[in-house]
């Protein structure tokens, strides 16, 4: 394991020694210790409401993440090549880039009513922005060599897009997925509280009504580790590859 | 291959009239036949190549080209892909179904870089990315090649080096040329015809047949040719 790593784990330790000690010694009145909250995750997790949650706003996650990611791209790059379209849609992106997430919720649910659509139309919507931002610049920072390479050999679109557009874009990408995925997880939470009679936003609101921080905890940690996962085992591999051209600095 | 630019004018900035940079240029190249455009900074030898490649399509004129013909481009610089391995940087400009040739192994092999086909271009040095860039050009058996300026910035042991795999290789293609130079004595020793650019005129001043053989062209000779272009060309400013 590296260095680092244990300079990660070593404080995750302190952390919940520190979350231990605080509970145990009542410095913080309602807070459970670490193995209350363990043991009604396990108790959640045997009684497979963990689980059924955990999969509903997974779903939510999954199912925002990529149509954002996919419209945020489309409009970033068209913004960052066409001056004309940046033109007509930047006023437009500073407008949803500062509208609280809460009160896009807030309209979606009120002009489409508590459904699934709305809940999911006020994440993307939340979300679209950000990933726009980021892959303008991405398109913006597009190498005109390379462009004169693929026109002077005559290189198809299809060859045009995968061999020399898409690998300009990935660390932009990457950034996008990334900072999405953090950001959708936590809107998801949101509508779900607002809005949803399932998934770990609706539970937490549950157990917020019956003052069980436990519970709430419980929750919370089941899905930042699932978080984590999606980080070590499918982004971070994904980036390695992308960036396994170039030179890892000494 | 026929050229014949009318004009060629870049937008000028806000309230100035358009900058033209060539006007009624005619060129006609024969194949198997190496030209080389000389002539100073901003006479439009890169432009000119950029039109008959394609990536710059607003000009006024025509350029008659087979369309079977294949065209290769080596940039001045090497403009290889960083995010694909040398290897993989010459397959990409074949056509899809030449892919799997040997074609780019064999190209590689002659510039003495076939050991390096794994390698990424971050890994090379300035010398070995142009004789890749050179390899890419030939391994699509190009019908025209354009070459602009491909030498520049290295030691003239590493440009000699890649001035004769030029040569050979051309020599086995027998391809067309067009070969952007800033130093006359490079266009005096390759070339077959040498075209001279003026910013001025927007076009070509002088032209240049060369009928001595390339083995013989020694330095006593490309210093005669050299006066002798002086006297018949005084307005043209020499590299």
């Amino acid at each position: 394991m590296k260095q680092h790593s244990w300079g990660a784990w070593g404080s995750l330790l302190l952390i919940v020694g520190a979350w231990h000690l605080a509970a145990s010694g009542q410095w913080i009145p309602f807070l459970p210790t670490p193995g209350k909250t363990l043991e009604v995750l396990w108790e959640e997790a045997q009684s497979g409401e963990l689980w059924w949650h955990l999969g509903i706003t997974l779903k939510r996650v999954l199912i925002c993440f990529v149509i954002a990611m996919f419209t945020g791209s489309l409009i970033g790059v068209a913004m960052g090549r066409s001056e004309r379209v940046n033109s007509t849609l930047d006023l437009w992106l500073v407008i949803l880039l500062n509208v609280p997430a809460l009160v896009t919720i807030i309209l979606c649910y009120l002009s489409m009513g508590l459904v699934e659509a709305a809940a999911l139309l006020a994440v993307i919507l939340n979300k679209v922005p950000n990933v726009t931002v980021i892959l303008r610049e991405g398109a913006r920072s597009f190498n005109p060599q390379f462009n004169a390479l693929a026109i002077s050999y005559r290189l198809s679109w299809a060859d045009r897009f995968w061999h020399i557009l898409l690998p300009q874009l990935a660390p932009y990408l990457a950034a996008a997925a990334r900072s999405g995925l953090a950001l959708i997880w936590k809107i998801v939470l949101v509508v779900e509280l607002l809005g949803r009679s399932n998934g770990v936003g609706f539970q937490l609101h549950a157990y917020f009504q019956l003052f069980d921080v436990a519970g709430i905890l419980a929750y919370s940690a089941a899905f930042i580790v699932v978080v984590q996962l999606i980080e070590w085992q499918i982004l971070q591999p994904l980036e390695r590859w992308s960036n396994r051209w170039k030179a890892v600095p000494a | 291959m026929q050229i014949d630019l009318e004009r060629k004018a870049f937008p000028g900035r806000a309230g100035e009239p358009p900058r033209v940079v060539l006007e009624n240029v005619s060129i006609t190249v024969a194949p198997g036949e190496f030209i080389a455009l000389s002539g100073p900074s901003g006479c439009g030898k890169t432009t000119l190549l950029n039109l008959i490649a394609g990536i710059d399509p607003h000009f006024e004129g025509r350029f008659d080209q087979a369309p079977e013909q294949r065209l290769a481009y080596v940039f001045q610089e090497p403009t290889l892909l960083p995010w694909r391995t040398i290897e993989q940087n010459l397959r990409l400009v074949l056509p899809p179904e030449e892919r799997s040739s040997d074609r780019p192994l064999r190209y590689l092999k002659r510039m003495g870089l076939l050991d390096y086909r794994q390698a990424y271009p971050g890994d090379l040095s300035l010398g070995m990315a142009r004789r890749v860039s050179l390899a890419r050009a030939f391994s699509i058996q190009p019908d025209l090649l354009l070459l602009d300026e491909p030498f520049v910035s290295l030691d003239e042991e590493n440009a000699a080096l890649l001035r004769r795999l030029l040569l050979e290789l051309w020599e086995e293609r027998q391809c067309a040329v067009l070969f952007v130079t800033h130093d006359l004595n490079e266009a005096l020793e390759l070339a077959d015809r040498v075209l001279f650019f003026s910013p001025e005129a927007r076009g070509i001043v002088h032209e240049t047949h060369l009928t001595q053989p390339r083995e013989h062209r020694n330095a006593e000779f490309l210093a005669e040719l050299r006066r002798e272009l002086t006297f018949s060309a005084p307005d043209k400013e020499e590299a």
